[in-house]
């Protein structure tokens, strides 16, 4: 069914919209909880979290699209039962991505040397368009899907350490195209 | 919480719903293996083909001489020279490459040099400003005893007289043998009227 139908559904509070959302974009946001939480259950609980999330903003929201929406309420929703989950462990894949990002820019406390996150968002959007359809899928893939390794590994067809090698170079290039837009790295 | 982390989260839609399915990207090679292995398939199959076909002799068949034939026999297969009735000569046994045809006059002497009489086109060999002509009885495959080389057919003419050395009926490089206390007769190895190879055939002086 259509992005536009399904959202029409939920507009006129039909249950339908639930059954039609979850067979078209049900498996994208079990994919994101999983990875995130590598836990069945857990992740379960958080795509009807997430239909539940859509049902109770749409109205009066209307996205643009109804996938992006739908993959940003999972993986927020992923995200926050995580830190739930593991306040004292760093071991998940959510961690992991953190520390290897953590190479391009360093974290700040302060309020005065806090980036503004919307801006960085649009540069990490125009570090995206200049790189290739591989080097970018692995990119979004590993930092928004939070996918691992060997996942990215058997959807590119590339060894892990491939991957690995070919992730240390887009931090890199990504850690130098934001100290030429003046981000203080 | 990591900063960049968090501007991450906050990408473009665009991004999000490019890489939201993913799809293996198909073998590169795959096709060209396939079609590699169907080619490399067919050449083993010609291969044994021809492997088999040449031990079973198939390919290059070798025309192996008969043995020499029994004279004893009624059904022997090596032509018989006739004569016919005005004394022209024929095989009978096996096909003629010319027909015989009898001269005008009836006279059966194929020595004539008449230009106005028809042509002899019974095998013949002009040799030594003689001409000789294909005798009775049977070739051999063996030389008889006393005969030596003494040249070989070097022309082709019906007539088999145009000069020494031509022949009707033989083929250039056919060898001649003659017994030298015997001028009368003289035997070419030839293949004429043989279906298995080289032979002796007799040829008499025409009278």
């Amino acid at each position: 069914m259509d992005d536009s139908r399904i959202i029409e559904l939920f507009f006129e509070r039909s249950e339908k919209a639930i059954s039609e959302l979850s067979s078209k974009y049900g498996g994208v946001c079990m994919k994101i909880a999983q990875n995130v939480l590598n836990n069945h259950q857990d992740a379960e609980e958080c795509v009807n979290d997430t239909y539940l999330g859509v049902w109770d903003t749409i109205p009066p929201k209307k996205p643009d699209s109804l996938l992006a929406y739908v993959c940003r309420l999972a993986r927020n929703i992923s995200v926050n039962r995580y830190k739930y989950n593991s306040a004292q462990k760093r071991n998940g894949i959510y961690d992991v991505c953190i520390s290897e990002l953590d190479e391009c820019i360093s974290s700040n406390e302060t309020a005065e040397d806090r980036f503004d996150t919307k801006e960085l968002s649009r540069y990490i959007d125009e570090f995206l368009d200049t790189l290739d359809k591989i080097n970018r899928m692995l990119f979004v893939r590993r930092y928004w899907y939070l996918d691992s390794i060997e996942n990215l590994a058997s959807m590119t067809r590339l060894s892990a350490g491939n991957v690995r090698t070919r992730l240390s170079r887009l931090r890199d290039m990504l850690k130098k195209f934001l100290e030429n837009r003046g981000v203080d790295v | 919480m990591n900063e960049l982390m968090s501007a991450i989260e906050g990408i473009s839609d665009k991004h999000i719903k490019e890489f939201a399915f993913v799809q293996k990207p198909k073998r590169k090679f795959s096709i060209w293996i396939k079609f590699g292995s169907m080619v490399a398939g067919f050449v083993m199959i010609g291969l044994s083909i021809v492997l088999i076909a040449n031990k079973k002799g198939w390919l290059s068949p070798v025309i192996e001489p008969k043995s020499e034939p029994d004279y004893t026999s009624s059904g022997n297969s090596s032509p018989q020279v006739n004569s016919t009735e005005n004394g022209s000569e024929y095989t009978s046994s096996e096909q003629l490459p010319l027909q015989t045809e009898s001269s005008e006059n009836g006279s059966s002497d194929n020595s004539s040099t008449n230009s106005s009489q028809p042509s002899n086109v019974l095998p013949s060999v002009f040799f030594n400003d003689v001409f000789y002509v294909i005798a009775d009885g049977y070739p051999t495959y063996d030389l008889p005893e006393g005969y030596v080389f003494v040249g070989e057919i070097i022309g082709s003419d019906i007539n088999g007289r145009k000069e020494n050395g031509y022949s009707s009926g033989c083929s250039i490089g056919d060898k001649i043998y003659q017994d030298p206390s015997n001028p009368h007769d003289l035997i070419v190895n030839t293949r004429l009227f043989s279906d298995n190879g080289y032979w002796y055939v007799r040829f008499v002086e025409a009278k």
